[in-house]
């Protein structure tokens, strides 16, 4: 059987009206990827049913809430591949989860401790590290990357010290779509004692996720990129180590006993969620990764596959001075294509591309201005793709790219 | 009027370079940018008096920063600081009206009109504005102290 994106697309209120019209070509998934009806669908359910504070009343609706709020745990423990939904805190999404996990880490750490990230990072991986940097005098160093926009492994074990407290990197780009080979770093971090963080944000929308397997310590991802709502992610941590870190946030729904001069906090993952979760949200994503999962998911890699390569293939073929960031035709890579144009703005390109052919990409340094600067580019243009994205969105886009070059050339 | 923000004229304008210089004789200089798109322009002034003298940049940014800035380094010449804010101050509020109307943009600057339906890039053509405003404010304040 072939995937069928337009069976998928029709599931999306967004994409049925726009289709209407022959317009939207909606190539920023990796910023945001759009919401099918039946995650819409399930909120309002919670809200019109079930909408209740969590965790601490004892009222029938409070009880209901509590439980589609845990059963949303489960689904996403599912999702991950781990058994235990305890291991799965909600967040606002990935970079309030990094910033959870910086910030509470970051109390154990002493003067000079390193924390590793990579040169390839989002400012979500940057950032929050950057904070603890300055605020307790780590060091913070980078893998550097390699010429196919890949963090350089090979780099990995000379800098990974007895110092280092956590290697945190990206499991697969938003810039150039290359994907970390986690198990490699995760043995090299555990040999030195280090953990191993990895920002799953652009590659959890990829279908059901293997965490042991990765041998990672800790996981993040945004509801946003899985067809979900905005405002949830989730942090996942190894029982034994959520156990032991302190939290950096307080209020109420994490503690066990209050006191005027000490607290008590409560297990992983409550002691991580102070104050009322995002409890809609978090029903939300677990609603998109029940629709994600029962998806044809070879097909859907595949097809997606498919699509990358065209864009790629094109964008090669229209030469004029476009390079096309990280991994070559024909290697790995995750559906997203990013690209320079010589002498062109990425603002410019997309804006042609918008006004003109109706196709959405995203242009600048998608948050990854330190990887730019390592390139000598202001900034770069991505087409991000997801199910629902066809071979006309591919043709539009191309045709844009010819039609930009032609105008502002 | 077209509302397709590429018209040959704003083209043409983001591909002068007759500006795109240093002065030597420079009384200030100050350099802007957005962070939302990495648009970055340096400026230099001769003044004279209360005038600007000339002006020349260097501008790392998309094609309306460039043609603003080019633009503006072509008028800047014998524009006193007063209607230099009363320009930028016209020019964001054309960009920002929701009137359909040309003829609130400062002269020279009507090509932009299409560009007020794009919030999202006002600043890529108000930014040669900030950086000369910012130029002329701080030699403004060193010299008064």
């Amino acid at each position: 059987m072939t995937f069928d994106p337009s069976s998928a697309a029709n599931e999306f209120s967004i994409l049925r009206s726009s289709g209407k019209e022959g317009k939207l070509h909606y190539l920023d998934n990796a910023a945001m990827a759009h919401i099918p009806d039946c995650v819409i669908r399930a909120m309002v359910e919670h809200d019109t049913m079930r909408r209740s504070n969590v965790k601490r009343g004892v009222h029938s609706l409070a009880e209901a809430a509590t439980a589609a709020f845990e059963g949303a745990r489960a689904t996403v423990a599912e999702y991950l591949g781990v058994k235990n939904p305890d291991e799965v805190i909600f967040t606002g999404g990935t970079t309030a989860g990094i910033n959870i996990l910086a910030h509470s880490l970051g109390l154990m750490f002493e003067r000079n401790d390193e924390v590793l990230i990579s040169q390839l990072e989002h400012h979500s991986n940057i950032i929050p590290w950057q904070v603890i940097q300055q605020r307790q005098g780590i060091r913070l160093r980078y893998l550097p990357v390699t010429s196919d926009g890949r963090i350089n492994l090979e780099r990995a074990e000379d800098l990974i010290k007895s110092r280092t407290k956590i290697v945190a990197v990206t499991h697969g780009s938003n810039v150039t779509g290359s994907i970390t080979d986690a198990r490699i770093l995760a043995r090299m971090a555990h040999e030195k004692g280090a953990f191993l963080m990895l920002d799953g944000a652009q590659t959890a929308p990829g279908g059901p996720l293997d965490i042991p397997g990765l041998e990672a310590d800790f996981y993040l991802f945004s509801g946003h990129k899985v067809y979900g709502p905005t405002g949830v992610g989730i942090l996942w941590g190894r029982k034994d180590i959520l156990k032991k870190i302190p939290p950096a946030l307080g209020g109420g729904e994490m503690i066990q006993e209050v006191g005027l001069e000490k607290s008590t906090f409560l297990d992983p993952p409550h002691r991580f969620e102070a104050g009322t979760p995002p409890v809609t949200q978090a029903i939300g994503l677990a609603a998109a990764l029940e629709w994600l999962s029962s998806q044809d998911l070879l097909g859907m890699h595949n097809h997606l596959k498919r699509l990358t390569l065209r864009i790629m293939e094109g964008l090669t073929g229209l030469k004029n001075g476009i390079k096309i960031l990280g991994p070559e035709i024909g290697m790995e890579r995750l559906p997203l294509v990013s690209f320079s144009v010589d002498g062109l703005h990425p603002h410019d390109v997309c804006q042609v591309l918008n006004d003109r052919h109706s196709v959405a990409l995203r242009g600048g340094f998608h948050c990854a201005q330190p990887f730019h600067n390592l390139l000598k580019l202001d900034g770069s243009t991505r087409a991000s793709l997801a199910m629902y994205n066809n071979d006309k969105d591919v043709d539009a886009f191309l045709n844009g790219m010819e039609d930009c070059l032609r105008i502002l050339r | 009027m077209s509302e397709d923000i590429y018209q040959d004229q704003i083209i043409e304008w983001s591909k002068k370079t007759d500006h795109v210089a240093r002065l030597e004789n420079a009384h200030c200089r100050a350099t802007a940018s957005n962070p939302l798109c990495g648009d970055r322009i340096s400026v230099e002034l001769e003044l004279s008096g209360e005038f600007i003298k000339s002006m020349a940049y260097q501008v790392k940014g998309c094609l309306l920063c460039k043609a603003s800035s080019s633009i503006l380094a072509e008028r800047a010449g014998g524009l006193g600081f007063g209607e230099l804010t009363k320009m930028i101050s016209e020019l964001d509020g054309a960009l920002k009206s929701s009137k359909d109307d040309t003829e609130s943009f400062p002269e020279g600057y009507r090509l932009f009109y299409p560009v007020r339906f794009h919030k999202s890039r006002h600043s890529c053509v108000l930014l040669p504005f900030e950086a000369v405003i910012k130029a002329v404010s701080e030699y403004r304040d060193s010299t008064h102290k």
